[in-house]
């Protein structure tokens, strides 16, 4: 049975590299090892269930909401505001555009829920900017493809959501644990960039004259609404007031009557992004129909139990265990999204580190930041390849090399976190 | 537009346009009956959950005719042309083969909801409906899989989705 197992997963992976879609994949290697550790009706009976069971969770419905919010926010125009304001406020620090360009995907992170989402946003705006006032695009490039990844750093983030599906861990606290190393990595990108200039300080531009201070006052008005809903969202999970699913439907209320008001949205974009909401969820929704079933099939082949016997028979220490998590996530963020890794690896390494007394919630928050490396290492980079849509001039060779300066910063700071826990925990506790 | 392209649209309005707006209102209308009159609707969850799966398998067709589901595709990109054929063929018969399967399976679980009767907790709905529903979506899917297995994009990149 285990043979069975270990055979199955290699042909998932084969079926994942040679470009089959992953949930597509996952779904048809749980039928057939269903099929073959049961009977064929089990494994059909296993999958109108598993539709039934997974698509009328409550907490899934945070997924279209979330996703609309971002996308309704990116057609009010606030991102924008965003980096008008942070670069007003930044603009004096040695390379102090790029900074503003880290905290305003910080800030756009805050109510998107997506990284692709937020390196697409922000890249399309801020990369001309950084164009006109000379930064090197090495630079320019390679801090928007690695910002982006705060995008699910910062609640709310739909990978947390599926890792909170995946493992029934709190969405709340994944949410709260998720705010401190997010902003601990902003800083993080921004003391990087100030040594990038410093070093090189062609890669930095022109100065930025910053305005009379009534117009940076004005500036930082313009994304109270931001801050608000945030806070609304962040304050209300917190203090318990209301679930991630009832935060998600009324982020998406208040975006609508800020918009209303502003009369920056319209009919075309409410439909364009009810339109990308169905969609990704729907994606989602298959890879984790898919996940559910090539799970329940590795429990009947006893394969999962078998791998946590044999590492916990090797009597791995926490840091070992750690340290093997993260060279795993950095080998598969070589050929995988994060969705791909979480789903192939989380039902494997989570019976592992509960059983070595991990808290739940802070293996969401390192395995969530450890694979979003992967969205800024070649060759699959996702982050990267949005960002080559804005910068097309740039080699994809130059906007990854731009990006190691900052995977070198997040490598630091998962070191960090694998020493002190509490730096997502004490939130939440 | 082939007639299968237009159901798989249809089946993706109501997805998009109306069970989705349907779920905002419903948890919109109950948080604030719960928060502003202490008076929730004790039918709103399972209403919400219930058009939630019906908003994602309504969107099912259209989502692989689109092909907007995550791949791998490093690889891919480097194939020649005939491989990529190929892979797109295997990826419709896989589809093909997993839809015909929920199909069937659906049929044999509507008679058997029926004979037990099968309602939700809450609304008292029957659960046949929904279990149609889903062997309905499953047959558009086998359909859409069977349609681009038989008659393959003639030319472009074959593993890509039809245009929005």
């Amino acid at each position: 049975m285990i043979a069975l197992g270990t055979g199955a997963f290699v042909l998932l992976i084969l079926l994942i590299v040679i470009g089959v879609p992953i949930g597509l994949s996952l779904i048809a290697v749980g039928i057939g090892g269903l099929a073959i550790v049961g009977s064929l009706s089990t494994a059909m009976t296993q999958i109108t269930l598993s539709f039934w069971s997974e698509g009328t969770k409550f907490v899934l419905i945070a997924i279209p909401f979330y996703i609309l919010m971002g996308n309704l926010i990116y057609h009010t125009g606030i991102a924008r505001n965003m980096f008008r304001a942070a670069s007003y406020w930044l603009s004096w620090m040695p390379g102090g555009l790029a900074i503003a360009a880290v905290f305003a995907c910080a800030g756009f992170g805050a109510v998107s829920g997506s990284s692709t989402a937020t390196a697409r946003t922000m890249g399309a705006i801020i990369i001309p900017e950084m164009r006109r006032y000379g930064y090197g695009m090495p630079l320019s490039t390679g801090v928007l493809s690695a910002s982006g990844t705060l995008g699910i750093l910062i609640p709310p983030s739909i990978i947390m959501i599926f890792y909170g599906l995946m493992t029934e861990t709190s969405i709340g606290a994944l949410f709260v644990a998720g705010v401190v190393p997010g902003l601990i990595i902003a800083l993080i990108f921004a003391t990087t960039i100030v040594l990038i200039v410093r070093i090189d300080p062609d890669q930095g531009g022109h100065q930025v004259a910053a305005p009379a201070l009534a117009e940076r006052v004005r500036a930082l008005l313009g994304v109270l609404p931001v801050l608000g809903l945030f806070t609304v969202l962040l304050g209300g999970l917190y203090l318990g007031v209301f679930t991630p699913t009832e935060g998600s439907v009324i982020g998406v209320f208040v975006v609508l009557v800020l918009g209303f008001f502003q009369r920056s949205i319209s009919f075309d974009a409410i439909r364009a992004s009810l339109t990308d909401a169905a969609l990704m969820s729907t994606m989602l929704f298959v890879i984790i129909v898919g996940g559910t079933l090539f799970t329940r099939f590795l429990v009947q082949t006893g394969l999962i139990e078998a791998i946590t016997g044999a590492m916990l028979a090797m009597d791995l220490g926490y840091f070992q265990f750690i340290f093997a998590v993260t060279l795993l996530y950095l080998v598969l963020g070589c050929v995988l999204d994060v969705f791909g890794m979480l789903i192939l690896t989380v039902p494997i390494l989570y019976p592992i580190a509960m059983a070595l007394g991990i808290d739940p919630v802070w293996f969401g928050i390192y395995v969530i930041i450890v694979a979003e490396i992967g969205l800024v290492t070649p060759p699959l980079g996702v982050n990267v390849y949005v960002i080559k849509t804005v910068a097309q001039d740039v080699p994809l060779g130059k906007i990854f090399l731009g990006c190691m300066p900052f995977v070198v910063g997040i490598l630091g700071f998962i070191g960090l976190l694998a020493v002190f826990p509490q730096i997502a925990l004490f939130l939440v506790e | 537009m082939t007639p299968i392209s237009k159901v798989s649209r249809g089946l993706f309005f109501l997805s998009a346009y109306v069970c989705l707006p349907m779920i905002l209102v419903l948890i919109g209308v109950d948080v604030t009956l719960r928060y502003v009159f202490n008076a929730p609707l004790v039918w709103a969850q399972e209403a919400s959950t219930i058009t939630l799966f019906m908003a994602i398998i309504l969107a099912l067709p259209e989502s692989w005719r689109r092909d907007v589901h995550i791949r791998a595709d490093f690889l891919t990109t480097m194939m020649r042309p005939g491989l990529n054929n190929a892979l797109a063929r295997l990826v419709w018969l896989i589809l093909l083969g997993v839809s015909v399967l929920i199909v069937i399976q659906c049929w044999s679980d509507i008679e058997l909801m029926i004979l037990f009767n099968e309602r939700s907790t809450d609304l008292g709905l029957p659960l046949h409906w929904f279990r149609g529903a889903l062997g309905v979506v499953g047959a558009v899917c086998a359909v859409l899989a069977g349609w681009k297995l038989l008659w393959p994009r003639p030319s472009g990149d074959p593993v890509r989705g039809d245009a929005l």
